[in-house]
């Protein structure tokens, strides 16, 4: 046996979710056709894994965004993003590139995103998923993470992560 | 560790979310918000003591009951306990086996149908229940009518769990602006504020009879 298959075993055995695990799995790997999807779909997670927490480089400009964005106590629109731009980012001060930026820190799950009225605004990811839970009418305890990460444009773990913030 | 369900496409799913600060794991099914406490409560307080991480659960609740473009209504939800003073789950009370009408002023909800909510979703009989409404862009003040309700309320209750301890609470809620987050604090002795990023939120407490019940924040 493989070292992989061994430390799969192992894993499945010492995580409580275990059996549910080694169930989904093999329901999977038995059809070639779902095997073959599975594959697919396990290297995507892989790639949208890579993106998360320390492993995330932002450039300057987004540093700049995202500490304007978290340093503020209310929540921000990309305008009043671009009013609070030093003159040092001066492309930052036009609203279409403050929200290229801002999109692209959302998609790295860097900050959170909702619609309020007409207006997106941008906050900390934890805020954008509680306000999400509530217009979804779910809580924490029962919630779907595929939606909100769909509806917020946040990364699933990041959707995770808030979740589990939000329980503490 | 916290057992928690996600909606896939495929269906509901349990996950345990892993916590190294919390208690053992308490769960219950569909609708019930347990809440885990890592510390004991005195069950010998004159005033409710209502843990800071229901307060989440009771914004998000409060807060779900509005769409956009419709108008804000009233809701119910509940919150219960194992002692008679502290409660340990949040109750959504959404069925609309408990919840008959809800329009901006006033809900019709059937009280027998909340205590078997209740009684179901914790599978034993509570010995604390708070039944609380919403006021929408309104004041954490009972009216006349809820002053009605609550008597009526509260007979119907103590028949279905006379070991219980009865009190209500009324949860008033702003208008939707961007707004800073403020944490909760006590501002009276029944009274408890706190804002959201969208809304500012006030619950007051009150006995079956609408005197004023104290209630105290504990973490």
């Amino acid at each position: 046996m493989s070292n992989s298959i061994e430390k799969l075993i192992a894993l499945l055995k010492a995580d409580t979710s275990g059996e549910e695990l080694a169930g989904l799995l093999n329901e999977l790997l038995v059809d070639d056709r779902k095997r073959d999807v599975l594959l697919v779909k396990l290297d995507e997670i892989r790639k949208e894994m890579s993106t998360l927490s320390s492993d995330v480089k932002l450039t300057k400009s987004e540093e700049v965004v995202r500490s304007i964005v978290l340093g503020n106590k209310k929540p921000l629109t990309a305008q009043e993003v671009a009013a609070r731009v030093g003159d040092e980012f001066r492309s930052l001060k036009h609203v279409n590139h403050a929200s290229v930026v801002l999109n692209s820190l959302v998609s790295k799950g860097a900050i959170g995103k909702f619609k309020l009225g007409h207006n997106y605004y941008f906050t900390s990811p934890k805020e954008a998923v509680n306000e999400q839970l509530k217009r979804r009418g779910e809580t924490p305890h029962e919630s779907d993470w595929t939606e909100i990460a769909r509806e917020t444009g946040m990364p699933l773990a990041t959707v995770r992560d808030a979740i589990k913030e939000l329980l503490v | 560790m916290t057992k928690i369900t996600v909606q896939t496409d495929s269906g509901k799913i349990r996950i345990k979310l892993h916590d190294e600060a919390k208690a053992p794991v308490v769960t219950g099914p569909t609708g019930v918000e347990p809440l885990e406490s890592s510390k004991p409560v005195a069950t010998n307080s004159k005033a409710l003591l209502l843990p800071t991480r229901l307060i989440n659960l009771m914004e998000i609740r409060a807060e779900s009951g509005f769409r956009p473009n419709e108008e804000d209504v009233e809701i119910v939800y509940a919150l219960s306990g194992s002692v008679p003073n502290t409660p340990d789950m949040l109750h959504k009370l959404s069925s609309q086996t408990v919840v008959e009408k809800a329009a901006e002023d006033h809900v019709i909800s059937s009280v027998r149908g909340m205590i078997e909510h209740i009684i179901k979703e914790r599978s034993s009989p509570p010995r604390l229940v708070v039944g609380v409404h919403t006021h929408p862009q309104g004041v954490p003040k009972p009216s006349d009518k809820d002053n009605r309700y609550f008597r009526n309320a509260f007979g119907t209750i103590k028949s279905l769990v006379p070991e219980a301890y009865v009190l209500f609470g009324v949860h008033a809620i702003s208008s939707e602006s961007i707004r800073e987050r403020l944490e909760p604090t006590k501002i009276s002795r029944n009274a408890i504020k706190w804002s959201s990023i969208t809304r500012e939120h006030e619950i007051a407490f009150y006995t079956p009879e609408s005197n004023t019940y104290e209630v105290k924040l504990v973490e």
